[in-house]
This record gives structure tokens, sequence and C-alpha cells, in this order.
């Protein structure tokens, strides 16, 4: 459906170099990394908002696409039905199909009593709702979705996936940029983006059955003592260490090994004290990451 | 296409229906410019406070205050006896003008200490030149009469010489009464050719003061040269700034991204989002002129359809700034500083309030740089001397080339800021 041939891209400085990508048609694809990762900058790509600097993206004839950019882009002034009414006709619709389409996807998404409320004045999930609903407006082939779930309480964040995944059952593609890694499990495959570079592109579970590494946490008590995670790092083995919110994380390649040298170097942690656990999607983005020869910070 | 383009148009009206505030900017900011510049900004000074000084108490002081009494826009303030309170009262602003008849005032005054003094408050501009003028209208008007009581006072004592009647009590001699009436025919004749030298000596006063015809403007009303310029100025700003702050609004809210993956074409974005604004100056273009010619009874005389096409010649020329300031800016607030910045000089340097010949050429240049110092002139003179348009060649072509480039211009690099 869309194919990226040799493509770069620069904006300021390079971002992109010589991707080569193919996006099929019906299928959900996260675009994963952190603020500043170029993920908008990538999907503005897709769309044709930016042109690339060097390859040529090949789209199928008479792609429509559907795009809900992270500020929305919803007219706030003017109210829920207005704003679907216009898209609707700016894509072409009579006014009366326009009327019938607004008034059918209101229904979709529970937001019928709010039709002549100033799109402004909705609480942030709704207006998150009505974005996505004025990018179908016209019926897409295409849906793309920049950070739809940033800045949303959890119950929005799921009410909008199960709405995504609506109109993906519906035969939509998606392609939907987030920065929270959980979310990689709604997708059929990912695209991890870290400073301007493509680090990998494959289905979630792919990912985790590649996953090269252990991972190793500090329980809580011990964890208190240990301040020096640079120490942790040099060790042999190490791949990475860091606090995921109040866990410590260690990934390496051999736990057992790890456990040893750490008990040969300090005497106030026994091996004991690490407990092996399952990686998650952040694990794997992290060494992603590491082998990609980024750099997270502390 | 036009399907497209109507959507757009009416999504504009709609956030207009929505943002009250500038909707009612759009249609009452041409009213208040009118009623400013028609009615306030008003260079007729209509009255002017005088200090009067008379210390000569004189028949020639009366005659000149008499003179002052009647006329409607000089008003005698104050009187006193000092020159120093009649000054105070002019640095303290109470009066404009101060007259002060010295002790040995007369109206034709042969030394310099009969002469009247006459001092203005210059800081108060257009009242001191008004307060000028009036002034020596007065003191021509008295010295005319002046002049004419003393042609009358010389012709009757001279006819009373002339026409002396010998006395007829006196014992009448034949001889003598022949002589005297022979001296008397020859006096009466030499007295009609010194009256005839005299009629010469003292012109008619009417008959040396020439008559000014004052053309297209009879009474010099401001609003009559303000008003007519005030529907350059009211296009320029309003299609300037509209067309400004509704592309880079689009653009803040990020609403611009969403009209450029739509199908829309750069061509189609572009029309739908001037035409709305073509429109309401077209409806503010007509509320001025109506305005004008009604209420204010300025009369046009030229072609209005004519007019009117000049006039979006000049909206073509705004609609190309405003564009141009709208690929340039980044957000609202920044096309509206660029907005003024384009507006101020036009009002300043294009003839609108100042004419270009007082200004000097260091200056001037730049107000040959200006689009409204072209529209001007063919707006004041087809409001007020009916002139037709093939008369202003010049500034027409002018304005096409402004319209051509600017639009060009703009239409380049809104392409370029969209690509």
């Amino acid at each position: 459906m869309i194919q990226l041939k040799n493509v770069s891209f620069s904006f300021d400085k390079p971002l992109f170099q010589q991707l080569n990508l193919t996006f099929s048609a019906k299928r959900i694809y996260g675009i994963v990394g952190a603020d500043g990762s170029g993920k908008s900058t990538f999907l503005r790509l897709l769309i044709g908002i930016y042109r690339p600097t060097e390859g040529k993206i090949e789209r199928s004839d008479q792609l429509l696409y559907g795009f809900v950019s992270e500020n929305m882009g919803l007219y706030e002034e003017m109210n829920v039905m207005e704003n679907l009414l216009f898209f609707g006709q700016l894509y072409g619709l009579s006014k009366e199909e326009s009327r019938k389409r607004s008034e059918e996807l209101l229904a979709w998404v529970k937001l019928e009593p709010f039709a002549t409320r100033p799109a402004g004045k909705l609480s942030g999930g709704m207006k998150r709702k009505l974005a996505v609903i004025r990018a179908i407006v016209h019926q897409p082939h295409c849906l793309i979705l920049d950070e739809p779930t940033y800045g949303v309480d959890p119950v929005a964040r799921q009410e909008i996936w199960a709405l995504i995944k609506k109109i993906h059952q519906q035969g939509t593609t998606i392609l939907v940029s987030t920065q929270y890694l959980n979310e990689i499990a709604y997708c059929d495959e990912v695209l991890f983006f870290h400073q301007g570079k493509l680090l990998t592109k494959a289905p979630p579970a792919e990912l985790m059955e590649q996953f090269p590494y252990r991972v190793l946490s500090l329980s809580e008590e011990k964890r208190l003592q240990l301040k020096d995670l640079k120490q942790l790092r040099q060790m042999e083995g190490v791949l990475d260490a860091y606090f995921r919110g109040t866990e410590l994380i260690l990934l390496c390649e051999d736990p057992q090994a790890v456990k040893r040298a750490y008990e040969k170097e300090r005497t106030d942690l026994q091996a004991s004290d690490w407990i092996e656990i399952e990686p998650s999607y952040e694990e794997i983005f992290v060494s992603l990451m590491k082998r990609g020869g980024g750099n997270l910070g502390d | 296409m036009w399907r497209k383009i109507y959507a757009l148009m009416s999504k504009e009206f709609i956030q207009l229906k929505h943002d009250r505030r500038t909707l009612a900017l759009m249609i009452l900011l041409p009213v208040i410019w009118l009623v400013a510049f028609g009615y306030a900004v008003n260079f007729d000074v209509q009255k002017v406070d005088l200090f009067v000084v008379d210390q000569a108490q004189n028949e020639d002081s009366k005659k000149v205050k008499d003179h002052l009494n009647k006329d409607e826009e000089i008003v005698i303030k104050q009187q006193g006896q000092t020159v120093a309170e009649a000054e105070r009262a002019l640095r303290q602003g109470e009066v404009t003008l101060l007259i002060h008849f010295p002790p040995e005032y007369q109206i034709m005054a042969k030394e310099e200490q009969q002469k009247l003094n006459i001092s203005v408050d210059g800081s108060h501009l257009f009242s001191a030149s008004s307060a000028i003028k009036k002034m020596q209208q007065i003191l021509l008007d008295v010295q005319k009469e002046s002049l004419e009581d003393l042609k009358k006072q010389v012709q009757q004592e001279m006819s009373q010489i002339a026409l002396t009647e010998p006395d007829p009590s006196s014992p009448p001699i034949q001889q003598n009464q022949q002589l005297q009436m022979r001296i008397k025919e020859q006096l009466e004749e030499k007295m009609k050719e010194q009256q005839e030298k005299l009629e010469n000596l003292f012109p008619d006063s009417e008959q040396f003061t020439p008559d000014i015809d004052v053309l297209y403007n009879p009474d010099l009303k401001s609003a009559y040269v303000m008003i007519p310029g005030l529907i350059g100025l009211v296009l320029l700003f309003i299609t300037t700034l509209m067309t400004a702050l509704g592309l880079v609004r689009e653009k803040e809210q990020g609403t611009l991204e969403q009209l450029l993956v739509s199908p829309l074409r750069p061509f189609e974005l572009l029309m739908g989002k001037i035409l709305p604004y073509l429109l309401i100056a077209t409806i503010d273009f007509l509320i001025v002129w109506v305005v004008g010619v009604t209420l204010f009874d300025i009369p046009f005389l030229g072609d209005f359809v004519s007019f009117f096409a000049v006039a979006l010649l000049f909206l073509f020329v705004s609609l190309g700034i405003g564009l141009f300031i709208s690929t340039v800016a980044q957000n609202q607030q920044q096309a509206m500083q660029m907005t003024i910045l384009v507006l101020v000089p036009q009002f300043i340097l294009s003839g609108f309030v100042f004419p270009l010949e007082s200004i000097p050429w260091g200056v001037r240049w730049i107000s040959y740089l200006l689009p409204l110092t072209y529209f001007l002139p063919v707006c004041r003179d087809l409001f007020l001397k009916g002139s037709s348009i093939t008369e202003f060649g010049f500034e027409l072509s002018i304005l096409v080339v402004f319209a051509v480039v600017i639009l060009l211009f703009a239409m380049l690099r809104y392409r370029k800021s969209l690509g």
C-alpha cells in the first residue's frame, strides 16, 4: 500500500537515512519512540506533508488518508457537528451525505449528546474521539494517528484503543505513533525509532522471541542501599542498568555470572537479592537502542 | 473544485459567526473610523476662545469688538486690563487667542504704538491657524468698513462745500447774482472732477478683494477629504489583517495540516481563505460609501461601477500583502504586528492625513512605495470632482503592477510555505 524506497530526510539535521519499508493494507503499525525520536516527522513524511530529501514514497492509486495530529487540529470554536460536516464536505461528500455519516459516527462513539457543543469545550478524551472520527468521516483506506493517547487518562486511553481496533476491523490500515510501550501489544507490527534512526520493524511477538537478554530486578529493600548505577553498568556481562519507576532493572546475558560477580565486589548484597523477571517492551526498546548506539542517559 | 472552496468559505463564516468579536470588529470598525474621521478628526476648528485687553476704549476698538462679537466662531471668553493676565490665560490654555488694543489704538494706524497686538497659542496647531485666518478676515472687514466710512465722510464734506447756496437774504444785485451763479457752476464742475478723482483714489473695497471660488469642496470640510480616503484605509486594514490572520490561525491551531492532507489543492485553499474576506471587505466598502454619501452628505460625482472596479483592484493588492504576511508570521501576534507595521506608514505617508507635498523628500520616497498613495487620489477625485478613471492611467498602472507583483510573490511564498 505504501512503500518507501531509499528514503532519506533532513530537517535541520539528517533524520532518516535510506529507509526501505513496506506498509501493507489492513494492519496496525505502531510507531514507537521517545520524545524527539522522529515519530511525528516520519508520519508526516508518509502522508506527504513533508517530502523526502532523497528516495521516493510510492502509494497505491487513489489511497485515501485520514490524519489525526498530536494537537488534533480541531476547530475549537466550531461545534462537534460543524467540525464533522466541514471535513465531510471537504472530502467531497454532499451536505446530506456528510450529515448522515457524521450522525452515524457520533452514535458510534457516543458523542451524540455533544453534537452542538463547541469542540474546545469537550474533555480531553472526547476531543481525541472527535478528532479520530473526524479523520474517518470520508472512509479512508489508511488512518494515521500521531500520539492519540498522549496526555489522556487510562480509561480514555482504553476507549481510544477500542475505537482504533473498531476502525481497523472495518478494513482500515492504521499507523499509530505512541510513546507508551505497553500499547505495542495492540499492534501487528512495530517500528522503533530513536534519535531519528529506525531501530527495527517487526511484529511484537517476534521482538519478544528474539530478545537476547535476561532481566534481573532488585528487591525493594535492597534497592534503597544501591545508588551507584554506573558501577553496575560497568560490570562484565551487564548491558544496562536503570530505574523503571521504583524498580531497578538490570539487562544481562548470563544472570548467574552477574550475580556471582556482584557478590565478589559487594558484600552488602547477595545473589538471592536479584530476582529474574520477564522482559517487557521497555527492555526490548532499551536493548535495541543500546545495540543501535543510542543513549537514554541516567 | 468549487464545492471544496464553498465548504472552506462556509467554514470561515461559521468561525466568524462563533467569533463575534472579530465579526463585530470587521463590521463596526469602518463605522467607528467613519465617526472618528468624519466628526472627531476634524481640522475645521469651530470655536476659538479669545482674551481681550482694551486699553484704548475708543470708537475704533469698539468697532473691532463689535465685529468680534458678531462672529460665531470667535468667543470673547475673558476681558481684562493688563497684558500679563491675558498671557497667563493663554499659557494655561484657557484661551487660544489674545487681542491687545494699546491706549492709542487706531484702525488706520500710522504709527507702531497705534497697532493692534495679537498673540496666538501655537501649541494648538489647528486652532492657532484657524484663529489667525479668522482674525485676518475680521480685521480686513473692519478696515474695509472704515475705508468706506472715510470715503463717505469725505464725499459728504465736499458736497456740502459744493452745494452751499448764496444767501437769499443778501440784497439782490443783478450783476453779482449772475457772477455768483457762474462761480457756483464752475465750482460744482470742479467738485465733480475732484469727486471722480477721489473715487479713483478710494477704490470700492468690494472690488479690490478678489473673489475666491473654492471648487469641489466649497466649505473646505475635512470630512469631504477624509471619508473618501477612509475607504482605502478600511479596505487595506480589513483585508490585510484578516487574510494574514486567517492562514496564520490555521497554522497555529494545527488545522492547516488537516487541510493539507485533504484533497484541497493549494489554489483552492487560497481561494477558500481569501474569498470570504474579499466579500466582507466589499461590504465594508459599501458601508463607508453609503454612510459617507448619506450621513456626511459627501457628493459622489463619479461613476460608481468604475470606482468599484478600482477598489477591487486595490483589494487584490491588500490581499497580496495579507497573504505575504501569513507566510512570514509564525503566530497571530506576529501577523498583527506585521499588519500594523504595513498599515502605519500608509496612514501617515500616503497623503491620507498630511499632503504629500508637505513631506520632506528624505521620507517622501517611501510614500511612493505605498499602494494607498496611488489609490487615494483616484478615490478623492472620483468622489469630489467626478473624474473618470481614464484620467488616472498612471495611478492605475502602478496599482496593477503592485497587485501582480505582490500577489505573485505572496503566492510563491505561500506555495513554498505549504510545501
